[in-house]
């Protein structure tokens, strides 16, 4: 028997596969988390969603961080900044003890550096218009030249400038006093100028898949790269040159990619990782009441776009009418059930120190799917006249189809109208969107700072994440003086704006989204808040008394869970230090 | 021998060039590009990227600059996207380009990361399926009739009724939480892989059963084996040597697709179990728009499939020296 | 599939010369294969049964609409979502909701005759209902429509096309076949999952101009398009049996004996080759529900709010969670597909060897 044919490749199969599994393994972390999809870049001006800015958060710094407990921006590469008194002109003034992986220090030309490159249109960064407010960054950046570079100096046009090592002087266009909330975004973090200068000069068509490399990556946050797998984990260890490296408690962190729900609940009961932030909506109901489920209101809002150009969708009474009867309670308590809250209004009525305006309804359905009728009947559609159809169209991820089920059956049952549910592919459905082929579009939109504008300025006209093809020129004047104008006056012009987009309608609210946590007990350093935004920096590992002291200050009738972190917890140089010192 | 197999090499070549211009045709008609998301860039942004991947040239255009090296010389300006950058090393000089969805990474690296993971996986999976589904299948052979002979063809049937993800769900349940001795999901060892390749393993071993079955039974029932009975053999050997040479050739020829299939429904398995091999790059990519990944996931995918076709021929023919290895007369 | 192992059995050359000749002379004096094929079938036993179960299955399918089941999409939110399975609680309760999708007339007849005879009764939750509060049974039921459909549906265009591809390549033999099959190993390589996203949206985009003129609603476009993948293997099952048949002895000896070729054709190859097709269709249909749950996994399957039994079985497969195990949703459905499948599987198999040519077996 002619064996060889079989042997040859049986053996090279046998020895890929072998290989395969001994370049496998490695040793724990001493923490780990899931990150949701794999991020699409580990540079800073390039982040796209989510599970990049967590991970920027990790390996770099920007001028400033927020506080755990209470959000608010706390001194991060900046040591101080002050404003001018027109409140025009912010200097910060950076620390000089940072050091960037590679050991250089951090100056304020990197931020310069870096702030030029997210603006630059040929990074191809899609969170260039952060800096929109800049004096000069929209017209440097919207001129372009015919081969898509900027046709002036950056230096001449734009007012971000280093004036030393260690200022750095930022003029805006008008007095914003929410700067330091866009300071602490993860695109505004710094690179290494001259790391990305020598990637550059190195592979000069290759660069920028070379330059991330855990290699090559130079990074100047609490951790740096070690090792990087695509679709699996990203290795993190600590960076012994930050500046606050004494007070990170962990030396190594992995950051898990993985997207399917089911998969990440389980990783997390078997102890792998000690924080999820999204688990499946089948589990909530036998989460509840566990000490480690932390449901927390999100700044984020859920509503229908509605395509305004498209009849009888231009009718502004079938728009409050569909926006009345629509049952959110049941939404929330039923489909959602992490505690998310019935929504009347755009900006989420979490906002610290925002009081918006709401969608005018009576908060008795009956009586507002009464009102809804009236209104139909009066637009001419309803029980013996005109039949009406309207299209309800959604991307198919999950929540999505039954929320919108929900929806359409409400419609029918208290208004009698035929709802068509379409559901497309996300990418499709984006482009269906931006074409604006739909009529009503589940949609949401989530806070990239915590300021109402970073919700109303979607719908400005114009604007391209509108979408919806409502142009009012009333909003865009309100949106425009709002913009030159400083507290509390700016809060008044805001409400103002959204008062019209309630009376006005081109998106329907939903509700306002809930992040449904699940924390390991031990894990200290991690606090909720409205954005969501975690610093892993922060994070240590909690000894028994410590994990006893937070239970007892918990409510007592909340279900134990024993987490998987060591018993003698793991806390950062400075902490042991002062605990030894006790 | 030499000429079967050079003939056979061209003609896989001929076949993933179609069906390299046939996906890259395929793709960039569907809706949606690979830079769609919630939160548009400005326009200017927009087109820098398009720019850098030369998204904004002509169709053939593209095709050329990333099927080959062509050197351009005078004309190297025109290469250049957006940013200055020439980012399309051409695949015919083994560069597949840059992934459009992970900015940070080349198709090469990406499908080098991956694709051991996945062998390793898919090899597994066929492992323990040829050895249960093949004495499962001679099991049955032998006691035909008998209860045991339909225990086991009912439990194959099971293997290939329920979808895999189904059977996952439940090894999951059994094996990490009830009796907890492997991990539940990820990839980090051996163990990470014993699970998955279980799951992804049942509906091939099920079908190997059912095809061995049949095959052997063809067999027994030949001439030469009623002689070496006839001649006292013992039946082991009978069996072994003589039935099970020509009883597991269906098997073998089967060993091809199931490849491939292994190679497919590792999508599911991959996703459930966390693993990070090519099966999840292949949906991802599509769904991502992400061209120049699924194209490299393409290429590698048809090269694999007419490879492992081209193998099984082989292995069939050094099994049944009757079988010439041109079998269309 | 078993393609290459049919083609790979019709390569093996044949036995011993006395056996040929008892097969010519049992061929050219037989009634007729397929009434032979039928008495074989009635007497496999567990083919038999295999059949009957698989036709009551359809006919309660077909007759869904008529039977007391709660409707199979009524979101029962007021309810405590997960009701446990109380199988003999309630055989026949009041609160009948006639909500479904879009109906033909013919079902919409049907709904009507149903409510005329039971009113307002509907059956209890006699598999327990699902975390949204629809009835599990009420789901099955329909869901065996939607995908039953698609089985047969997508069968139906791969016969089509697989079988014509498959004759004229094995007939016509030399250049014509070698092209033909080339074709096929291509298009077997190509990635289906893009295909399958590409024709879907494609055919999205025409929605209105395919539903509007030609009364095609996406669900048809789905079974074609899976149709036309299981088209490849059936043409090369149809390639190789015509292939053994052309080079088959006893075909050869039929000529000499004066034999026409539309007699053979009629008598010898048609009863082969639709034998086996008929053998893969049954075998196929488990391979396409499988492909549909498959797709309906990535999303990509049917739409809301019909229901499939692909998407049961995701439903279910979300409900395997360490926290708690909702059983009766992966059980009921799994049940179902998998007794289906099986009785597909008998029931092929049962053809198989009943309408082989080759006479008795040991």
């Amino acid at each position: 028997m002619r064996l060889t044919p079989i042997l040859i490749p049986a053996v090279l199969l046998i020895g890929a596969a072998a290989w395969s599994i001994s370049r496998a393994g490695f040793e724990r972390a001493d923490a780990a988390y899931c990150n949701g999809a794999e991020p699409s870049s580990l540079d800073p001006q390039q982040v796209t969603g989510v599970p990049e800015i967590r991970l920027i958060r990790a390996l770099y710094e920007g001028l400033v961080v927020r506080d755990p407990r209470t959000g608010a921006p706390i001194p991060g590469m900046a040591e101080s900044w002050s404003t001018s008194a027109d409140g025009l002109t912010w200097t910060f003034r950076i620390r000089g003890d940072s050091q960037w992986t590679d050991g250089s220090l951090v100056t304020a030309h990197d931020f310069a550096f870096a702030w030029e490159r997210l603006l630059d249109p040929r990074t191809g960064a899609q969170y260039a218009d952060l800096l929109y407010g800049v004096r000069g960054a929209r017209l440097w950046a919207e001129s372009v030249g015919p081969n898509g570079a900027p046709s002036r100096k950056f230096e001449e046009a734009v007012a971000i400038a280093a004036s030393d090592e260690r200022t750095l002087v930022v003029g805006l266009e008008r007095p914003m006093d929410h700067f330091l909330e866009l300071a602490v975004s993860a695109p505004l973090c710094p690179v290494s100028r001259k790391a990305l200068e020598a990637a550059r000069a190195r592979w000069p068509d290759r660069w920028q898949v070379e330059w991330t490399k855990p290699e090559h990556l130079v990074t100047n946050g609490p951790f740096r790269l070690v090792e990087r797998r695509i679709n699996d984990r990203i290795r993190l260890a600590k960076h012994a040159g930050y500046w606050d490296a004494d007070e990170v408690a962990f030396d190594t962190l992995d950051v898990l990619a993985s997207e399917q729900l089911s998969t990440n609940l389980n990783f997390y009961l078997t102890g792998e990782v000690a924080y999820l932030d999204e688990v499946p909506v089948t589990a909530i109901p036998r989460l509840r009441g566990r000490e480690d489920y932390r449901p927390a209101p999100y700044l984020a809002t859920s509503f229908l776009r509605v395509n305004v150009g498209k009849p009888p969708l231009d009718d502004v009474r079938v728009r409050r009418a569909l926006a009345l009867a629509i049952d959110r309670t049941a939404i929330t308590s039923r489909i959602t059930r992490a505690g998310e809250l019935p929504a009347f209004a755009l900006v989420p009525p979490i906002l610290p120190g925002w009081s918006g305006a709401e969608l005018a309804h009576s908060g008795d359905f009956a009586r507002d799917c009464a009102e809804a009728r009236a209104l139909l009947a009066d637009a001419g559609h309803g029980p013996g006249l005109r039949q009406l159809e309207v299209e309800l169209h959604f991307a198919s991820q999950a929540t999505n189809k039954d929320v919108c089920e929900v929806v359409a059956d409400t419609w029918r049952r208290e208004l009698g109208i035929v709802t068509r549910l379409r559901n497309q592919e996300w990418k499709v459905y984006l482009d269906a969107q931006r074409r604006l082929e739909y009529e009503v579009s589940r949609s949401s939109w989530i806070a990239d700072y915590a300021d109402a504008a970073t919700f109303l300025e979607v719908f400005a006209p114009g604007a391209d994440n509108s979408r919806t093809g409502w142009n009012d020129a009333r909003y865009g004047i309100l949106l425009e003086r709002a913009r030159g104008a400083r507290e509390p006056e700016r809060g008044r012009i805001l409400r103002e704006a959204e008062e019209l987009l309630m009376r006005e309608l081109p998106l329907i609210p939903l509700y306002t989204f809930a992040v449904t946590s699940l924390v390991d007990p031990r894990l200290g350093g991690f606090h909720a808040n409205p954005l969501d935004e975690h610093f892993p920096k922060f994070w240590h590992w909690l000894d028994d008394a410590d994990l006893a002291a937070k239970r007892a200050v918990d409510p007592s009738n909340v279900e134990r869970v024993e987490g998987f972190g060591p018993s003698a917890g793991l806390y950062s140089p400075a902490e042991q230090r002062r605990r030894a010192a006790r | 021998m030499t000429r079967f197999l050079l003939r056979r090499a061209a003609w896989a070549c001929l076949t993933i060039l179609a069906v390299a211009t046939l996906s890259f045709v395929l793709m960039r008609s569907v809706r949606g590009g690979p830079f769609d998301s919630e939160r548009r860039a400005s326009a200017a942004v927009e087109q820098n990227l398009r720019e850098r991947y030369h998204l904004d040239w002509p169709l053939w255009k593209q095709f050329a600059a990333y099927i080959g090296p062509f050197e351009l010389g005078a004309h190297r300006a025109q290469l250049l996207g957006g940013d200055g950058t020439d980012v399309f090393g051409g695949v015919l000089a083994g560069d597949l380009g840059p992934s459009l969805q992970y900015r940070d990474a080349s198709v090469n690296d990406i499908l080098a990361q991956s694709l051991p993971i996945s062998f390793a996986l898919g090899f597994l999976a066929l492992s323990w399926a040829l050895v249960v589904g093949v004495g499962a299948g001679i099991a049955s052979a032998l006691r035909r009739g008998t209860k045991i002979d339909v225990a086991l063809r009912l439990a194959a049937t099971t293997g290939i009724a329920l979808p895999n993800f189904a059977i996952a769900g439940f090894l999951v349940l059994l094996f990490a939480f009830a009796w907890p001795i492997l991990p539940v999901a990820g990839h980090g060892s051996w163990r990470h892989l014993v699970l998955p390749s279980l799951a992804l393993g049942a509906p091939f071993a099920a079908y190997i059963a059912r095809l061995t079955r049949s095959g052997m039974l063809e067999s027994l029932g030949q001439d030469c084996i009623r002689t070496a009975r006839a001649k006292g053999l013992p039946p082991r050997l009978v069996v072994l040597r003589h039935a099970l040479r020509g009883g597991i050739l269906p098997v073998v020829s089967y060993l091809g697709p199931a490849a491939a299939g292994v190679l497919t429904g590792s999508l599911v398995i991959e996703r459930v179990f966390a693993i990070p091999g090519t099966g999840s790059h292949f949906v991802n990519s599509a769904l991502n728009r992400d061209y120049t990944l699924a194209m490299g996931v393409t290429i590698l995918y048809t090269a694999l499939v007419c490879g492992l076709n081209l193998l099984a021929d082989v292995v069939y023919a050094a099994l049944d020296p009757r079988i010439a290895l041109e079998d269309e007369s | 599939m078993s393609a290459r192992a049919s083609s790979a059995r019709a390569a093996t050359p044949h036995a011993s010369r006395s056996k040929d000749e008892a097969v010519l002379g049992a061929a050219l004096a037989s009634p007729g294969p397929w009434r032979r094929a039928c008495e074989d079938v009635r007497a496999n036993r567990a083919a038999f049964v295999a059949l009957v179960f698989l036709a009551v299955v359809a006919a309660l399918s077909l007759l869904a609409p008529l039977l007391p089941l709660p409707s199979p999409i009524a979101l029962r939110l007021a309810d405590e979502p997960l009701a446990p399975a109380a199988p003999w609680n309630g055989f026949l309760v009041p609160g009948f909701q006639p909500e479904y999708w879009d109906l033909g007339a013919i079902d919409r007849a049907l709904v009507a005759l149903r409510q005329w005879i039971f009113g307002d009764l509907q059956t209890g939750p006699w598999l327990g209902t699902d975390q949204k509060g629809r009835d599990l049974l009420a789901r099955i039921v329909w869901g065996s429509r939607t995908s039953l459909a698609v089985g047969l549906l997508a069968t139906m265009t791969s016969l089509v096309v697989g079988v014509t591809w498959g004759a004229v390549a094995g007939l016509a033999g030399g250049r014509v076949d070698q092209v033909l099959m080339r074709i096929v190993d291509a298009l077997y390589s190509l990635p289906f999952i893009f295909v399958v996203i590409f024709l879907i949206t494609v055919l999205d985009g025409w929605r209105e101009e395919l539903s509007g003129v030609l009364g095609l609603e996406r669900e048809s476009l789905f079974y074609v398009t899976i149709g036309l993948f299981y088209w490849l293997t059936m043409a090369r099952v149809v390639r190789g049996q015509v292939l053994q048949l052309r080079n088959a002895e006893f075909l050869a000896a039929s000529r000499l004996a004066g034999a026409r070729w539309p007699w053979l054709i009629r008598m010898h190859v048609l009863p082969n080759v639709l034998g086996i097709v008929l053998v893969y269709l049954t075998l196929s249909i488990p391979s396409i529900l499988l492909f549909e749950s498959f797709l309906s996994f990535l999303g990509l399957g049917i739409e809301a709010p019909k229901v499939s039994w692909g998407l049961l079985a995701v439903d279910g497969a979300d409900a395997i969670s360490p926290l708690g195990l909702d059983w009766w949703l992966v059980v009921w459905p799994s049940a179902a597909m998998g007794s289906v499948l099986l009785a597909l599987n008998v029931l092929g198999d049962g053809l198989r060897d009943a309408l082989d040519p080759k006479g008795g077996r040991e």
